[in-house]
């Protein structure tokens, strides 16, 4: 089955103890440090994470969300500009709207949706910005890890 | 079958070799696209001669909008006929709207569904938009209403363990995507080993049959071809059924209607034209 795609050792760690996994693609005209990005997670999450910088949160194809949940991360954020401030003008609207379908067809899956999250940012905002990823964190908390997971065994 | 179905069969299929003789004859088109039945077979066939429209055959459903595709890249500046059911017009539509066909060389020989034809597809608009054989019954809901309410009933851990367990049936065999028209990319991502994973059965969950989802998600129109296509029995029109209601009530939009409405996802949020302009560096 697809949970082979896990080394044996992170699935021991998983059985154990669950931790959380983030996956974060960020666009690279509001938060250009990839490092910096990493600073503003939550500290459990700061060392597994998978901080990755891409062109613009349009970039951000539904092909690699997917890809990531079935990796073994267990959500997905995606980091863009205000609506507006898109450096390719119009570059997060498409985002926003694939970010909406996604959360919608996890749903008729039976994927929690909140293990998409997106956020739409001013770059001078840190604290700002470390809040609304602990919400997201802890949200993803509650629902626990995406391979051996609550959705499976309610 | 009974006899007055027969008889109606048999009608509407003289009805579509008539029309198909019509345009044959005024030299409109280069060809008729079409199905044919040979022996106890039936494959889409290319009909230009008049006395070969015989063995034409209407009583199989298949979608011939990928054939036609790459019959009129091939055919330079020829029209061609094609014997289309409502499902085969939505096709041509959305195959119009990626630029695949150009639908003005395109002749439409409308083949409007009988009452039962409509209710095994669950179809709800089982007629195309000119009518040449057979009687449109009008917009109907045939719709599988009991099983999608079912699905939407259940909660997140019940629905997950239904797909998983339905998905892992999954021999791989792209019969669903082989048999839809609408998935004509030339690479296909399911086929590439960097977002599935290549020779494995089941595919792994979520990627492989989410992501044909997520691509579809705007395009498919429900003819139900790929359920029909796929040996496992994965009820993957109540997947695309379920997302088609959410995309109108996300977006308002609803896919095959007519080539001027663009997709949403190719919109900003104004619906107004993405912007290609790179900016200034």
């Amino acid at each position: 089955m697809a949970t082979d795609s896990i080394s044996p050792k992170k699935k021991e760690n998983l059985l154990q103890e669950p931790t959380i996994e983030l996956a974060v693609f960020h666009c690279r005209w509001c938060l250009p440090d990839s490092a910096r990005v990493r600073a503003l997670l939550p500290d459990q999450a700061k060392k597994s994470a998978l901080v990755a910088r891409i062109n613009c949160s349009a970039r951000m194809e539904s092909e690699l969300v997917l890809k990531a949940l079935g990796e073994g991360y267990d959500g997905v954020l995606i980091i863009g500009c205000e609506i507006g401030e898109c450096h390719y003008r119009t570059g997060n609207h498409l985002a926003l709207k694939r970010f909406v379908l996604l959360q919608d067809i996890f749903t008729l899956a039976g994927i929690y949706p909140e293990r998409l999250g997106a956020l739409w940012l001013s770059p001078f905002d840190p604290e700002g910005i470390r809040k609304s990823i602990d919400l997201f964190y802890r949200n993803l908390c509650d629902i626990g890890p995406f391979k051996y997971t609550m959705e499976m065994r309610k | 079958m009974s006899e007055r179905e027969s008889e109606l069969q048999e009608r509407r299929e003289e009805q579509v070799r008539q029309r198909a003789a019509e345009l044959l004859k005024s030299g409109n088109v280069g060809g008729i696209l079409a199905l044919r039945r040979i022996q106890d077979h039936v494959v889409p066939c290319l009909f230009s001669e008049i006395d070969d429209l015989a063995s034409l055959d209407i009583s199989t459903r298949y979608a011939v909008a990928g054939v036609a595709e790459r019959l009129l890249r091939m055919a330079g500046e020829d029209r061609l006929g094609i014997v289309a059911r409502g499902c085969g017009e939505r096709h041509l539509i959305e195959l119009a709207k990626k630029k695949s066909i150009d639908i003005t060389r395109i002749e439409i020989i409308g083949l409007a569904c009988t009452e039962s034809e409509a209710r095994e597809c669950h179809c709800v608009k089982p007629y195309p938009g000119r009518v040449d054989a057979g009687e449109s019954i009008g917009d109907v809901d045939f719709a599988d209403h009991e099983a999608l309410a079912s699905l939407l009933e259940m909660n997140i851990s019940e629905r997950r363990r239904f797909w998983t367990e339905i998905f892992n049936r999954c021999i791989k065999c792209f019969g669903c995507r082989n048999s839809c028209p609408l998935c004509n990319c030339d690479d296909c991502r399911l086929e590439e080993a960097r977002w599935v994973r290549v020779g494995e059965i089941p595919p792994e969950y979520p990627s492989f049959h989410l992501i044909r989802a997520v691509h579809l998600a705007d395009k498919c129109i429900g003819c139900t071809v790929c359920e029909r296509a796929c040996p496992m029995g994965i009820p993957l029109s109540k997947l695309h059924q379920l997302i088609r209601q959410d995309m109108k009530r996300l977006f308002g939009y609803e896919a095959g209607l007519s080539v001027d409405e663009k997709s949403p996802l190719l919109t900003d949020l104004d619906k107004g034209p993405l912007e290609v302009t790179t900016g200034e560096l």
